[in-house]
């Protein structure tokens, strides 16, 4: 029918205006106008002339985009989509250097004298930075799907990867990584979008990953020394960057995984462009 | 009486009509128009964004549900928004008693 047509030709111009997948935003407005038409035909407008003056008290597509960004209100997008492909990867990334650098350590204790420890601790390390560099790309995605913005934090994930390449300033890179991961965390927890949980896990295990080398840090400044042996020093140093790195790449898979599967879904038949 | 933009305050209106219960957009559209004796008469179609920035900053949650063949989105306000709402009401009272006694309708409250 022409009417049907009407509708959903608004709502498809609609989603184009604001750039995105707006699926869910074009499926509330055909429910909006057919409820506006309804109205309108029950007070005893023609149904043609109804849907036009309903389309018209709607606002123009334009008008309505416009709003939506001056509101700062996100829609998922090809970029969030790929964004969110990207944490997945860096969650997976980091998770996998994680466990190739403890093989490597057990290589070396085992066979100091091979160049596997040496291999394998590249590896894992290239995978790490890999991740969290993958990890700013992510975090761009979550902000803007948000309406959110904060270079600050893509900006202090991209240093985090860079600087995980001299791996022992780890202090310097943990860091980079806990600030960017907290300015994250706190401009998305109070968001509908991201799960809290998640959130929380993403700012906690990043403040895990940086205390305790921060504390050998201070201590070592301060002339102390936390443990006795440097060796037992170093150990909790891994260790706890390792579990803060696991706890907050646990928060940056679901998110990522969130992100991505958004596109997908919204795309699908749950939000059909079709007006019954 | 001429009709008006209802400004900023357009983020608490929408949360005071949720208050009274959930509802969905084209009903919370028709609420405010009748709440306002058709003062506030804005374009729908810029309704939607309040409700989904308010719904993005945790002040109100939304469900759906299938009506008629089709989606349908309603929204309520949440314990934050309730506050939200809450301490809204108190800055409009003043902002109200502030602006009242400037234009010399009401003298401003006597501190005792």
């Amino acid at each position: 029918m022409a009417g049907e047509d009407l509708i959903a030709s608004y709502a498809r111009e609609l989603s184009t205006c604001l750039g995105g997948r707006a699926a869910a935003i074009a499926a509330e407005t055909v429910d909006h106008l057919l409820e506006s038409v309804d109205e309108r035909v029950r007070a005893g407008v023609d149904r043609a002339e109804a849907e036009r003056d309903a389309i018209v008290a709607f606002g123009a597509p334009s008008e309505v985009a416009a709003s939506y960004v001056a509101a700062g209100v996100g829609v998922p997008t090809g970029f969030t989509r790929a964004a969110g492909f990207a944490g997945l990867l860096a969650a997976g990334l980091v998770t996998g250097g994680l466990i190739v650098i403890a093989f490597a350590n057990i290589a070396e204790w085992s066979q100091p004298w091979d160049a596997l420890p040496r291999t394998l601790w590249s590896i894992g390390i290239l995978a790490v930075v890999s991740g969290v560099l993958l990890s700013a790309v992510g975090a761009a995605g979550l902000l803007r799907r948000q309406g959110l913005g904060s270079w600050l934090a893509v900006v202090l994930l991209g240093v985090a990867g860079v600087t995980a390449l001299a791996a022992w300033f780890v202090w310097l890179w943990v860091t980079a990584l806990a600030m960017g991961a907290w300015i994250v965390a706190a401009r998305s927890h109070r968001a509908d979008f991201a799960p809290r949980r998640a959130v929380l896990r993403i700012g906690f295990g990043a403040l895990l990953a940086a205390v305790v080398p921060w504390m050998v840090v201070m201590s070592r400044v301060a002339g102390a020394s936390i443990l006795e042996m440097d060796l037992l020093e170093e150990v909790l140093v891994q260790v706890s960057v390792a579990l803060g790195l696991v706890i907050w790449a646990s928060g940056v898979g679901v998110l990522g995984w969130r992100l991505f599967r958004e596109g997908a879904d919204e795309a699908s038949s749950r939000f059909p462009l079709t007006v019954v | 009486m001429r009709k008006r933009s209802p400004g900023g305050q357009l983020d608490a209106m929408v949360l005071a009509i949720l208050a009274d219960g959930p509802l969905h957009g084209y009903a919370v559209i028709a609420e405010l128009r009748r709440r306002s004796d058709e003062v506030f008469d804005l374009p729908e179609g810029t309704v939607y964004p309040v409700l989904h920035k308010l719904q993005q900053e945790g002040h109100i949650s939304s469900t759906w549900s299938d009506v008629g063949g089709h989606s349908r989105r309603t929204y309520r306000i949440t314990r934050r928004g309730t506050r939200a709402l809450a301490e809204q009401r108190r800055s409009w009272a003043s902002f109200r008693t502030a602006v009242s006694s400037v234009l010399g309708e009401e003298p401003w409250p006597a501190r005792t």
